[in-house]
């Protein structure tokens, strides 16, 4: 796979705003392209309005596959019910144009769909929602993702490295078809570990996190929560403040209905909202013991 | 001609009969401008007890057909809390407030209502059918004696209009509502979700740790449409219809069925501005068939009464 240049990767007009949080808005987006970047895992880059306040890197939108923003007949038979939360993989405005990157793998009902989309399709969105990396960290700044949870580390590293900052990443997938090439990845210091060893270091993150000789602060992550625990409690033996961006089955995405929980560290037995609260989430403020032993 | 859409819920009055339906909508504060809250006949608040409710361990999702199982387990922030932090909040907002009220006594639910008392709200709504707790829930709302227990005790502190949200897992549901009519509840609201489950065949065990959880969605749509209608057949009070509700077909076959006023839950999920949206659409529903008055719809369908 060659590397070309892509909208989604050019320097944003404008940074993420810092400052309060806005409120979310209904839009439709439509597809600009839509194509295979490893086994298993596609880029979507759509067209999107330009009003409402741009993503910040770690908030996410959620979609469905209809066009438009009111639906007014769910056709219970041509789809599933619930929206499909997505972390906003790249995001540029330019010119008044505005372009939305989104990286997913396809799993299920609605990602498998997702794959079929052709240039021209529009689908629905709501965002952006969720809560971002914080911007403001000690440096360097660790990035590290496990398979796809690459999807948000890239808009955050294009961020970062638009503001001049100082960022390394480790970036680990179960096999080597299934990770992107290294031409997409953001920043210079960049480690790979594959379990096939097809990429990389053979093994996990954790492998290549503890032979690292990188005194890192700060360090963010997403990938599947085992992994997450595994780079928790590998920032918290070294001082480094953790940042985690956590996944967990949305029924909203939007904190109306409470069926994201996680547990929350502290006090159990009370759960965090990985949609409101989250999806980033600082390390200490998950109860990862309880988590991995939940049937999640 | 334009529509009159407003309507009556006994002594509380609507603007139009479209509210959210409770534990969809968070507390009802929550993204004011994008579910466009002002525009709704009413907003029901999660259902609040008198601590704040961790609720159930995850998973408490699963997507079926048309559907969703749910087993949040009444998590809110409490009554206090809720006083404190989103009351306001709503009250700027236009519509009615309906405090939905959940316990695991009598007692409890009275208490709850005790201390709402306090704070600028039209009405409530007590939830005596969640399937997802271990007390209170569907023990009270499965017996005719428990359910006019509770409604007892909170109408010795209230005057305030009382709703009392009924669940479809029983054998007669007109006789539960009976029992809620008989010890002054204004109305009812029909229905809470159904009892379901589902299985992890990967793992060959029960998806929610409970075993049982609520399934709600389109895919209960007729199942509600039918108590709603079983309850206009017997009763004679004002009900709140609540299932499956998305367009506005959907809600006038359920004004039609005998409700006069809808709910929007799960829809809500995939479009959080749907109730707003619905109720547009009702009025553009009801003006291409004539209507002028909304309130004319319900309990319309021919023969409701009749004993078949
Ligand atoms: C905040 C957030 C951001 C996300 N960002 C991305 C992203 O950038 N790229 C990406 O590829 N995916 C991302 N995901 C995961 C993505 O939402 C799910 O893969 C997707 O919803 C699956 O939908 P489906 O209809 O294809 O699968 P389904 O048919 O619904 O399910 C297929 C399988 O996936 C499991 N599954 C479904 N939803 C989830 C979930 N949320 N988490 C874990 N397992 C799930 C199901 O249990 C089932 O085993 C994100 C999830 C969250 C919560
Ligand atoms: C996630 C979720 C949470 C719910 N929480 C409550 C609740 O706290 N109190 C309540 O009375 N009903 C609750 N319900 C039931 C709904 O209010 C409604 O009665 C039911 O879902 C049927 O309507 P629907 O098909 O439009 O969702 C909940 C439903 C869902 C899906
Ligand atoms: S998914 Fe509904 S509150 Fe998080």
């Amino acid at each position: 796979m060659t590397r070309r240049p892509v909208q989604g990767r050019a320097a944003p007009d404008r940074a993420p705003a810092g400052g309060p949080l806005g409120e979310p808005a209904l839009f439709s987006g439509g597809v600009l392209r839509n194509q295979r970047v490893a086994a298993g895992l596609y880029e979507l880059l759509l067209a999107v309005p330009d009003a409402g306040d741009p993503p910040r890197p770690g908030q996410f939108v959620s979609l469905v596959l209809e066009s438009g923003v009111a639906q007014p007949e769910f056709e219970g038979l041509e789809g599933p019910l619930l929206r499909r939360p997505f972390s906003v993989a790249g995001f540029v405005q330019a010119r008044g144009r505005r372009r939305l990157k989104l990286l997913y793998a396809s799993v299920g009902r609605i990602t498998r769909r997702m794959a079929a989309l052709v240039p021209g399709a529009n689908i629905g969105l709501l965002g952006p929602l969720g809560t971002p990396f914080p911007l403001e960290v000690p440096e360097p700044i660790l990035l590290v993702g496990g398979g796809r949870g690459i999807a948000p580390l890239l808009y955050l590293g294009e961020t970062l490295a638009c503001r001049g900052r100082a960022f390394a990443l480790v970036y680990g997938a179960r096999r080597g078809a299934e990770m992107l090439p290294a031409g997409q990845l953001p920043g210079g210091s960049i480690w790979l570990a594959t379990e096939d060893g097809a990429r990389g270091r053979r093994g996990t993150v954790l492998d290549v996190l503890d032979g690292l000789r990188l005194e890192a602060p700060t360090v963010m992550a997403c990938g599947p929560h085992g992994m997450l625990a595994s780079v928790a409690g590998w920032s918290a033996a070294r001082g480094a403040a953790c940042w985690v961006s956590v996944e967990a089955v949305f029924g909203c995405g939007t904190g109306l209905c409470g069926g994201c929980a996680i547990p929350a560290a502290g006090k159990p037995p009370d759960f965090l909202w990985a949609c409101r609260q989250g999806p980033v989430l600082p390390a200490e403020s998950v109860d990862w013991e309880r988590w991995n032993a939940s049937d999640l | 001609m334009t529509c009159d859409l407003s309507t009556d819920l006994g002594p509380l009055g609507l603007a139009n009969p479209v509210m959210n339906a409770s534990g969809t909508f968070g507390y009802g504060d929550e993204w004011p401008r994008l579910c466009n809250t002002a525009v709704l006949g009413a907003i029901v608040t999660k259902t609040l007890t008198l601590e704040p409710r961790a609720g159930n361990p995850p998973p408490r999702l699963q997507e079926t057909p048309s559907g969703l199982l749910n087993s949040i387990g009444l998590q809110n922030v409490g009554v206090t809390a809720f006083l404190a932090e989103h009351l306001s909040a709503l009250r700027a907002l236009r519509p009615p407030v309906i405090a939905s009220v959940g316990g695991a006594s009598a007692e409890e639910f009275a208490a709850v209502v005790e201390r709402l008392e306090a704070g600028a709200l039209e009405a409530y709504e007590l939830n005596v059918s969640c399937p997802n707790v271990a007390q209170g829930g569907l023990s009270f709302g499965r017996s005719p004696g428990e359910t006019a227990r509770v409604v007892r005790g909170v109408r010795r502190v209230t005057q305030r209009p009382l709703f009392v949200k009924l669940t479809p897992n029983v054998t007669d549901i007109v006789a539960i509502g009976r029992a809620a009519l008989d010890e002054g509840a204004t109305g009812l609201t029909a229905v809470n979700t159904f009892l379901g489950m589902e299985i992890d065949l990967e793992r060959s065990r029960p998806r929610f740790g409970r075993v049982g959880a609520g399934l709600s969605g389109p895919a209960i749509r007729p199942l509600a449409l039918y108590r709603i209608w079983e309850l206009a057949r017997s009763l004679d009070c004002p009900l709140i219809g609540a299932g499956g509700i998305v367009t506005a077909r959907d809600a006038a076959a359920f004004m039609m069925a005998g409700a006069t006023a809808v709910q929007v839950g799960t829809a809500t999920l995939r479009d959080p501005a749907r109730p707003a949206a619905l109720v547009t659409e009702l009025a553009t529903f009801a003006e291409a068939r004539g209507l002028a008055r909304i309130r004319d719809l319900v309990a319309s369908l021919e023969g409701l009464r009749d004993v078949p």
